[in-house]
Parts: structure tokens; C-alpha cells; sequence
């Protein structure tokens, strides 16, 4: 394939050119472009021991593709006729599914399935069936293989990133077309050659993984999307020869301007062109901006602190930390700079900033604005362990080829009967961001409850609620500006009759530190 | 019930006449339904008061005073007083209304609602008064989770709980009488809707665990929306609540907002409505004439056949003479007819101008009971603005998407569910429209402008930020989420 046939096929790729509509076709049509995903190889390594296999998704994820590959070896094995898409399939039949494969978890029957769905549809067919199957779907076994596309994250794997980039953008033949005004200066050229070199890879690896990390999902569809308009910006060489000029306009590194494009807007607001840093010696802002996007491309190692992603390179550092072994540390021992300083974040947010060390919750009733508040002390000895989302009590080691973008703040205790249970908060990008600010002292709202807050007070008030007597003192908080009244103290006071063993309780007032 | 308002024959029709607010004095009125007021009118506790019965000790004596003032501040707050008043400034400054922490602190004032929500309950086939106050009562004196822990020490409250005694048979068939057989049976269904809700509120774990502010707060909530939703099915078997997403947001500023206040509307005329079928049916019984009358004015008053006007505003309101004669110059105009003049008017347009008439009246009847809808919907935070504006619209706030989420999965008994399921929920059993779901055709054919599936789309998107807002969802993918309690977002796990 030359230059030229190359750019006439990535075009058709992009949701910009006229015919979007042939990347559903080119998924099933265009065999050339193969590559081998993780699942797929994990289903061929492990196709023996398997019942059920269950691919979910949204469109554009690699299901279909990955059943195209598989279909001969599932035959061969004795897996049933598959179920390709359940979403369309009628409310009967859904059932019908779910019933065969709650058969066979139960042992009930020694069929072999697979089944392609999109997670939001499958989700609630089971939700609507049975409550008990999904958690018996999500307790893994080894007969049971369950893929989410939606937690997959294409630039996790380094080696299968490259892989695909390379699959995807490399051409054997150099273009022909001596008669092309562009010739020896084509856009196409330059820019597949840079998406090509290590740093293109690099950077393009960052910009999907930080589109992971921070909540979102990259397609594999969307991927090659991407990448096609990297290259072609959703010209093909026709339109190009007609607007000469437009070159510099297209090169790769524009990939960050603003857009309308639903999946170019998942990368334009990273944008490295925002931050500081550049050449101050530019001769307007454009070409300050352009050299920020360019440097980005060109950084020889992780540039994730380069993009326009507040505190991104540090949520990446707390995750590569929480993601070695033993992958839980104890928050009182752990002395990593960062996971300090949400400690820190999450001390002043529950304190209103007065303290920073112990943990005070605020349980002030929602029918009450925050002008009188009730604290409640948790002790500083709170056993408390930052862990991989994956770990769980008794459960097995977690995975190591899997990153997780997330991760747990966990309260360990026990329970009467001796089991150990957890209580967690799920600490996200946004999560995380909310603590580091409040670690920081940025200005924050406290009468309003964002979802952030509301979320640290709910894993407070859930720990408050498992400790025996956490609510027998309580420190009651004015936020006068006059200071006319003082904070006190109540707390309960039981007194045992000497003689007749009568037990009486009642309040102490003292006033506040 | 004070006789007048009894007599009320409008107010009787309608079922309600004027507002309950806040929304805790609603609470408070209900409870007391079911139980004795044991309390002063007048009680007010203070630092004096718990240390006189030795419930409250302190050794900080050089800080005494100041300990005095600030504690009897925080009563103040959190006993309710506060609250209740700054809800409602018409309440007098002598009269106390708490949060009832004890059944001391239930507090009779006059039930501007009319009892409603109670006859409701008796609607119900099924519905035992001695279950319910056995449940309520349980829910809302007893438990010591969270706050409760130290009022329950500061109150040393030791007497038994002193129920009321009523025989309920038959109450609500009388209440509703007039209504025809269509409408009544209507009415049956939300009563025994408010029932099974207040089951699930009293009984699941899912609020009984909660701390006494919070299951005040939702159980205020819950009996304040089925005023909403009294209103709601006395406008119609097609009517429903057309709800943005999201109180404020840039996204729902077109057809969305127009249709929304466009329904607004449509359900606050459901009170011009009853009363022209209510002065209708009271002008035939005082005219003793159908279709037409002969209206004439003399003597400083319009007379309907041989009688006179004043006699029949009178009837209207139950008493012997009407307080507040209206102005005699007023009256010509609003009816078009001259002094010594008379002429033949239609039954029909006399109460159309006569509505005309009181509708501009400062508190009248119409006013009052319009007032209902806007008052108890700011109440639970689902009419905005909130301020005095002509335009209003229905919405979905963080609080009440979360109180609805939060009763759903009670009555569903699971911790979580398909958002799709909870919005076909919302929309079958409450008539609240938020987006396109598989049975809500009927309802959104009704709108103006017609909402197309982009502007539905854009309120289906603010709603799931009102939502993640409340911490109430999961995101499964970009079409695919759930609903949750805030408590239990932690416990689920994904596919």
C-alpha cells in the first residue's frame, strides 16, 4: 500500500470525514488490520477450562472482532451458537440467556456459552432477573470469564499499544505522485512518521492512558479514530491539494485544538498548550502554545505532569505505588509524600481546616445548614489501609498486568462474630483531585455538599456508625463571625448506684478548646 | 377542626385549602393524628430546664454563662424551633413547634391541609390505624443511632407513649363524597400508595437506621410530595409532573423550559377548575334554577333571582354572614350590569366572573389553595425559582433525587437497581416525567412545545448530574448506569 492509498483508507476512519459510516463495515470486512488483544489471548490460553464467557462493552470495543477470531476454536471446543448481540435480543429471550447461564454456574447444565452484550443492557436484564446472579457473576471463578471493555484501558499494555499504532499507520511504499504540489512536504508523511517514532507512540500512549485515568474510556474503534485523524485531520490528499496552505495547520501536534468532535473533545481539554513553561521568547501566542503541544510529542520519557491535567502526575504516582506489592498500606506507617498529603486533604476537609492531625467527622443532619455543627471524634489509632481496588478480605492476590484508576482509603474492624469487614472510599481522579485541593488550602465551598464531600462523610459516618460509643461526645461548633457563642462539649456520663446497682446517665456540658 | 373551615363547602371540595408549611409542621400535624399532645403549647426548653431535672451537669463553672448562652442557642436550632418559624413567619413568636424528639415536643395547630393525607390513609381497604401508629411511633421515638444518642439522655424520657384513640371507619368516604366514582377510585390508589410508601419508610433499615433528623426530614419529604401528587390526580388521570433534571443548568434553557412551565401551569389551573365546578353546583342549589337566572342590582347589592348576592357568598363559606362584604362599585363592573339594571345571565359565565372577581382578591380562597402547589413543592426543593415569580416549573434537586432513589430501592428491597428501571418507577407510580421511558408516550404527547428525543436527552444528562451530585449513581458505561444509596456506593461491584 503507498503513502497515498494509506491516507485514502485512515480517512475513512475519522468521524469527521463523510463517510464515518464505513468503520462499522471496515470492522468487518477489512481483515488485513489484525491485531491480537489480551482477552482474546487469554481465552485461547485458557479455552479448556472455560464455561462462560461474557464480552460487555459499548460499540467499538473489539467484541465482534474478537468472536470473528474465535468462532472456529468455540466451535471446536463445544461452546453453543453464541449470543452476538443481546441488546437486541427480545425481553423473553433475554431471560431465556440468563437462565442458561445461571444453569451452568449452578452446575445445572453442561452447556459452553458465550455472549456479546453491552454492560448497561446486561446489567439490567440481570439486575431485572435475579440480584443474587450478579453477585455470583462477580465472584470470580475460574470457569467463568468475564471481560468489561469499559474498565479496559488500550494503553495499559505498552508492548500491544505499539503494536497497534504500528499495525495500523505503517505502509510499505513511499508516494508516487511526483505531480503533487505537496510532494516532499506532505503533511501525511510527517505526521504518520511521528506517530510512528517512539516519543509519537509515547505521547499518544500518554494522552489515551490519561484519558483513562481520569474516567473515561478510549474504544478501540475511537482509538483508531484518533489516530487516523492525527494523521489526515479528515482531509484525504484531494481536499488537501485544494487547500495548499492549510499544511502547518495539520500537523500532528493540532490534534489539541478545541473541537465539537465528541471524541476529539476527550483529548482537547488536556491540552499541554495551557500550562506554563514555554518559550517565552515566542512571537505570539499561538506559537507559545504550539511549541508547548510539540515538546509534548517530542519528551523523551512520561510527560504526564506536561498536559493541561491538574494534579494527573501525581494521582499516576499514587496508583504505580498502590499497585506494588503488598498493595495495601497502612495509613499511619505509609510514608509516601503524596498519599501523605491526601491525609492531610482529607484531615482539613473533615476538620473544617482547623486541625491536621486526627480524624473528626462532621454528622451535622442535612435538615440543618452548617452554621451549627455537630463533630464527633474518631481516635487517632483508626486502623485505616489505602489498597488496590481489586483486593479484597481472604480474596486472591490481585492481578499484575492490571492498572486500576482508582483505588480504596479502607477501614478494617471486626465484626461481633470475629469476621473482618471492610468500610471503604473509593478514591477516584475526581476524588483524588477534591483531597489534594483540600490538602492545599484552595478555597472550597463547605456549605455545599459536593458528591466528593458527600462521599467522604458517608465512609466517616458509616465507620462512626460500626464504633461502639462514637456518639456519646459530641463537639458542637458555631461558625459566628461575631463569636458570640462558644463551641462546647456534651458527652454522656453514666453513674452506677453504689448500693442498688441502678445505672443513671446524664449530660456534661464543657466548654470547647 | 375549627366549624368554619368545616363548612368550608369549596375548601371541602377541593380537599385541601390552603398550604401546610413548613414541611415539618405538616410531619407534626400527621403524627398527631396518632398521637395525644402531651406537651405545654407554650414549653420552651432551655439550659434551666434540663438542669432542673438534672439531665445536664457541668463542672465548668467559671463558664457557666457562656456555656448557658451557646447551649440555649444550639436548642434553639436543633430542637426545630428555629427552622419551623423561618419557614413560616406567619407562626406567632409566642407559639413553639419542635422536632418531635419526645411526644412533648408535638405541638396542635390547626391542620390547614384538612386532614387530607389522613383520609387518604382510610381510603385504603387494607390499612390499619393501630399498625401504622405502632410503626410510627417506633420510627420516630425510638432509636438511638447518631444524634439521638444524647437527646435521649437530655429528655430522660421514661413515660409510655400516649396513642390516640380513633375509629376510622368510613372517614375518608365521607371526606370525599362528592367526588365521582372515577375520581374516587383515583383516590383509593394513592391512599393505598401513601400507605405502602409509608410502610416501606418506617419499616425498611434503609431510614429506620438513619438518626432522628434524617427520618424526620424524609418522612416530611414523603407526606409533603403526596400533597403534590394529591393535586396531581385531582387534575386528571393524564396529568403528570414534567421535571428538569436539574434545578438550574444552561443546558435546559429551550423547549425543556418552556414545556416544563407550560405544565407547571396546566396543573395549577386543576384549582380554578374545582372551584368553577364547586360555585356551579352551589349556584344551582341557591338559584334553585338550572342554565340561566335573572340577575338585577339594587340596593347596594346584585340579587340572583330574589336573593342576594351577599347571602350567597355566605353559603359559599359556611357562615351566617360573609365577613368582608365586597365593594358594591366592584361587584357592577365585574358582572357588567348597572345600578337599578338587570338581565339574564348563564350560570356559567356568572361563575366564570365571579372567579374573575376573587381571583384578584388579596387572600382569598383562590389564592390560598392555588398557594398549595408552589408552597409545599418549594418545600421538598421541586418548584423553582424559588422566589415570587409568575413562572414556575418543576425540578429535581440533589435532596429529593436522593429520597426517591433511597424509597425505590426500600420498596424494591435491593441496594441497587437499572437508572432505567428507577425512571419508569418515577414515572408509573409518581407521574413524574424526566426523560423518554418504554410506557411515558402518553404523558409526553401532552406537553407544549412537543420535546423532541435531543432536548429529552439534555434533561436525561442534568438529571444523572443531579444524581452523581447526590453520589447516588454508577457509571456501568456511557449509556449504562445505577442507582445507589450514598452508603452503599462502596459495596457494589461491576461486571
Amino acid at each position: 500500500m503507498t503513502l497515498q492509498e494509506k491516507v485514502g483508507v485512515l480517512v475513512r476512519y475519522c468521524s469527521q470525514y463523510q463517510s464515518h459510516g464505513f468503520m462499522m463495515d471496515e470492522r468487518n470486512t477489512d481483515r488485513h488490520f489484525n491485531v491480537q488483544l489480551l482477552e482474546e489471548k487469554y481465552i485461547r490460553d485458557n479455552i479448556e477450562k472455560l464455561k462462560v464467557i461474557i464480552l460487555t462493552g459499548e460499540a467499538g470495543d473489539g467484541k465482534s472482532r474478537i468472536m470473528w477470531n474465535l468462532r472456529s476454536l468455540l466451535q471446536q471446543k463445544g461452546f453453543a451458537q453464541p449470543c452476538e448481540d443481546f441488546s437486541a435480543l427480545q425481553e423473553r429471550e433475554k431471560e431465556e440467556w440468563i437462565a442458561r447461564l445461571k444453569g451452568v454456574l449452578e452446575g445445572e447444565s453442561s452447556e459452553k456459552l458465550i455472549v456479546l452484550a453491552n454492560v448497561g443492557v446486561f446489567t439490567q436484564a440481570i439486575l431485572k432477573f435475579s440480584l443474587d446472579f450478579m453477585e455470583e457473576l462477580t465472584r470470580k471463578r475460574e470457569d467463568v470469564y468475564i471481560c468489561n471493555f469499559e474498565n479496559r484501558n488500550l494503553a495499559g499494555n505498552k508492548e500491544l499499544f505499539e503494536n497497534i499504532v504500528k499495525e495500523f499507520l505503517d505502509y510499505e511504499d513511499p508516494c508516487a505522485n511526483t505531480e503533487c504540489p505537496c510532494y516532499g512536504t506532505c503533511v501525511y508523511r510527517q505526521n504518520i512518521e511521528k506517530l510512528l517514532s517512539a516519543s509519537g507512540i509515547r505521547a499518544m500512549r500518554i494522552l489515551c492512558d490519561s484519558v483513562y485515568l481520569t474516567g473515561g474510556h478510549i474504544t478501540f474503534r475511537e482509538l483508531l479514530s484518533l489516530l487516523a485523524y492525527t494523521v489526515t485531520f479528515g482531509q484525504d490528499c484531494e481536499e488537501r491539494r485544494s487547500r495548499p496552505d492549510s499544511g502547518e495547520r495539520m500537523l500532528y501536534y493540532h490534534i489539541f485544538e478545541e473541537s465539537q468532535d465528541i471524541l476529539l473533545r476527550k483529548i482537547s481539554w488536556m491540552d499541554p498548550g495551557l500550562e506554563r513553561g514555554g518559550d517565552e521568547g515566542a512571537p505570539d501566542r499561538e506559537a507559545y502554545r504550539n511549541g508547548l503541544r510539540r515538546a509534548f510529542f517530542d519528551a523523551e520519557q512520561d510527560s504526564y505532569g506536561m498536559l493541561h491535567v491538574e494534579y494527573l502526575k501525581e494521582f499516576r504516582q499514587v496508583l504505580e505505588h498502590i499497585h506494588e506489592p503488598p498493595y495495601n498500606f497502612d495509613t499511619a506507617t505509609d510514608q509516601n509524600p503524596l498519599l501523605l498529603q491526601l491525609k492531610k486533604g482529607i484531615n482539613k476537609m473533615s476538620s473544617q481546616g482547623k486541625k491536621d492531625t486526627g480524624l473528626t467527622v462532621m454528622d451535622t443532619p442535612a435538615i440543618f445548614d452548617k452554621k451549627i455543627r455537630m463533630e464527633y471524634l474518631v481516635t487517632q489509632d483508626i486502623s485505616m489501609i489505602w489498597h488496590r481496588y481489586d483486593l479484597q478480605i481472604g480474596g486472591e492476590m490481585p492481578r499484575k498486568d492490571v492498572f486500576w484508576n482508582k483505588f480504596y482509603l479502607s477501614y478494617l474492624y471486626e465484626e461481633k462474630s470475629g469476621q473482618k469487614e471492610l468500610i471503604s472510599l473509593l478514591i477516584d481522579y475526581h476524588q483524588f483531585c477534591f483531597l489534594m485541593r483540600c490538602s492545599y488550602d484552595f478555597f472550597m465551598n463547605r456549605n455545599g455538599m459536593s458528591q466528593e464531600k458527600y462521599a467522604v462523610n458517608a465512609y466517616y459516618r458509616k465507620i462512626l456508625s460500626v464504633k461502639e460509643n462514637a456518639y456519646d461526645t459530641v463537639k458542637v461548633c458555631f461558625d459566628d463571625e461575631l463569636g458570640e457563642f462558644s463551641d462546647f462539649y456534651l458527652t454522656i456520663h453514666s453513674t452506677t448506684d453504689a448500693f442498688t446497682g441502678d445505672v443513671t446517665q446524664n449530660v456534661l456540658i464543657r466548654k470547647g478548646d | 377542626m375549627p366549624k368554619s373551615k368545616a363548612n368550608d363547602k369549596v375548601a371541602a371540595f377541593v380537599g385541601i385549602s390552603a398550604p401546610e408549611t413548613p414541611k415539618y409542621l405538616l410531619a407534626n400535624n400527621f403524627l398527631l393524628e396518632y398521637f395525644e399532645q402531651t406537651g405545654e403549647q407554650v414549653e420552651l426548653y432551655s439550659y434551666a430546664w434540663f438542669e432542673e431535672r438534672k439531665s445536664l451537669v457541668t463542672q465548668d463553672v467559671e463558664n457557666q454563662e457562656e456555656l448557658k448562652k451557646a447551649f440555649n442557642r444550639f436548642l434553639y436550632r436543633y430542637l426545630g424551633d428555629e427552622t419551623i418559624h423561618q419557614e413560616n413567619n406567619r407562626l406567632k413568636d409566642e407559639r413553639h413547634f419542635y422536632f418531635p424528639l419526645t411526644q412533648g415536643m408535638l405541638m396542635e395547630r390547626s391542620p390547614t391541609l384538612r386532614h387530607m393525607l389522613f383520609h387518604l390513609q382510610t381510603l385504603d381497604d387494607k390499612f390499619c390505624y393501630e399498625e401504622m401508629q405502632r410503626k410510627l411511633e417506633n420510627y420516630i421515638f425510638h432509636g438511638h443511632s447518631g444524634a439521638n444518642n444524647i437527646w435521649k439522655v437530655l429528655f430522660q424520657e421514661k413515660e409510655e407513649i400516649r396513642l390516640r384513640k380513633r375509629d376510622v371507619k368510613g372517614e375518608g368516604d365521607d371526606f370525599w363524597d362528592m367526588l365521582k366514582p372515577v375520581e374516587k377510585n383515583r383516590m383509593q390508589a394513592l391512599g393505598e400508595s401513601l400507605n405502602r410508601d409509608l410502610d416501606i419508610l418506617l419499616t425498611c433499615r434503609f431510614f429506620t437506621d438513619l438518626d432522628f433528623y434524617r427520618k424526620y426530614q424524609y418522612l416530611s419529604v414523603l407526606l409533603t410530595s403526596y400533597v403534590l401528587q394529591y393535586i396531581l390526580v385531582r387534575k386528571g388521570p393524564n396529568a403528570s409532573m414534567l421535571c428538569k433534571g436539574k434545578p438550574l443548568d444552561d443546558r435546559l434553557n429551550g423547549d425543556i423550559h418552556r414545556a416544563c412551565s407550560y405544565n407547571y401551569a396546566r396543573l395549577r389551573e386543576v384549582f380554578p377548575e374545582m372551584m368553577k365546578v364547586s360555585y356551579g353546583e352551589a349556584l344551582k342549589a341557591y338559584v334553585g334554577k338550572k342554565g340561566a337566572f335573572r340577575l338585577s342590582a339594587h340596593d347596594e347589592d346584585l340579587w340572583l333571582e330574589e336573593k342576594s348576592f351577599e347571602g350567597f357568598m355566605a353559603d359559599l363559606s359556611g357562615r351566617e354572614k360573609n365577613r368582608k362584604k365586597m365593594d358594591y362599585e366592584v361587584l357592577l363592573k365585574g358582572f357588567g350590569i348597572g345600578d337599578g339594571e338587570e338581565k339574564e345571565m348563564t350560570m356559567k359565565e356568572f361563575v366564570m366572573r365571579y372567579l374573575d372577581l376573587i381571583g384578584k382578591k388579596q387572600g382569598s380562597n383562590l389564592q390560598k389553595m392555588s398557594s398549595i402547589l408552589s408552597s409545599s413543592g418549594k418545600q421538598i426543593d421541586m418548584v423553582y425559582p424559588k422566589t415570587n415569580v409568575n413562572f414556575k416549573y418543576f425540578a429535581m434537586a440533589e435532596g429529593l433525587a436522593e429520597f426517591y432513589v433511597r424509597l425505590y430501592l426500600a420498596r424494591k428491597k435491593s441496594r441497587y437497581d437499572y437508572l432505567d428501571n428507577f425512571m419508569e418507577d418515577l414515572a408509573d407510580r409518581y407521574h413524574i416525567i424526566i426523560s423518554k421511558t418504554s410506557k411515558n408516550e402518553k404523558y409526553l404527547k401532552t406537553y407544549k412545545p412537543l420535546l423532541s428525543a435531543q432536548e429529552l436527552w439534555k434533561n436525561k444528562q442534568a438529571f444523572l448530574d443531579t444524581l452523581n451530585s447526590a453520589n447516588c449513581l454508577i457509571k456501568l458505561s456511557d449509556s449504562g448506569f445505577i442507582v445507589t444509596l450514598p452508603e452503599e456506593k462502596g459495596g457494589f461491584k461491576l461486571i
